[in-house]
């Protein structure tokens, strides 16, 4: 299968019960706004699986990459 | 980027942008609806209204069969192409049209699900053996169309015995041996 194909699975992978229609008719959870967020990442060296805000913290898990020699 | 989407909207004769020279697709225009309706609810803009509701009537009666079966493709001011009743089309627009279609959505999604499920899977025809990555033979994309449909609906019984078969099928085609899909 071709990239775009295992995107869409995978994105799939995340929906639930109208997931787009939330998406376009309200607005993120109000601690997503006021908490802290992760700025930036040095891709690929550094790989973010997760990086949730709950307002005050953040719960965030990365991973570094090891190139291939 | 909306003030370009609302340009091509008001420059095409149905509604739809074209994505090949001349072919409208009802999937890949499900982005332009998405992006006027958000376009408009965040900054109340009445020229993403006015096209927003351009694209949905056209939708409804350009782009919707009388079966209730979403039409693949058009030329942009010729006749549709006619085709059999897409899984690939009809899951995305369920999956994708939600926001702005809810009411044709769903009486998509209660077809699909009876000829995909209480009907058992039947044999996936062209267009639905099309990779839209790469243009080349697949049915795998259909399934996740499938799959798209099933989530955003909130049938996860349906999503996850998908997600079951297709899995299985992924792998059993990477075993040593196995054919290939046709």
């Amino acid at each position: 299968m071709s990239v775009l194909a295992n995107i869409a699975w995978v994105q799939s992978l995340f929906m639930r019960e109208n997931t787009w229609r939330d998406m376009m008719y309200y607005d993120v959870p109000e601690a997503w706004h006021t908490g802290p967020v992760l700025a930036e990442a040095a891709y690929p060296d550094v790989l973010v699986a997760k990086a949730v805000s709950d307002g005050r913290d953040l719960d965030c898990s990365a991973t570094a990459w090891q190139r291939w020699k | 980027m909306s003030e370009a989407v609302v340009r091509n909207v008001n420059e095409s004769y149905i509604g739809l942008q074209p994505c090949e020279p001349s072919w409208l697709y009802s999937i890949c225009n499900t982005f332009t609806l998405n992006s006027l309706l958000l376009h408009h609810r965040l900054h109340n803009n009445p020229a993403a209204r006015d096209s927003l509701e351009f694209v949905m009537k056209s939708y409804e009666s350009e782009f919707l069969n009388p079966d209730g079966h979403y039409i693949v493709y058009r030329e942009k001011r010729g006749p549709a192409m006619v085709t059999a009743p897409s899984v690939l089309t009809d899951g995305y627009l369920v999956g994708f049209g939600n926001a702005a279609m809810p009411n044709t959505v769903q009486r998509a999604w209660l077809l699909l699900r009876n000829k995909m499920v209480d009907k058992g899977l039947p044999k996936l025809k062209w267009p639905d053996k099309v990779d839209l990555g790469n243009y080349k033979r697949h049915s795998g994309f259909s399934r996740i169309a499938f799959q798209v449909a099933a989530r955003e609906m909130g049938d996860y019984k349906i999503a996850r015995e998908i997600e079951g078969c297709f899995m299985e099928e992924e792998q059993s085609q990477h075993e040593p041996g196995a054919p290939l899909q046709s």
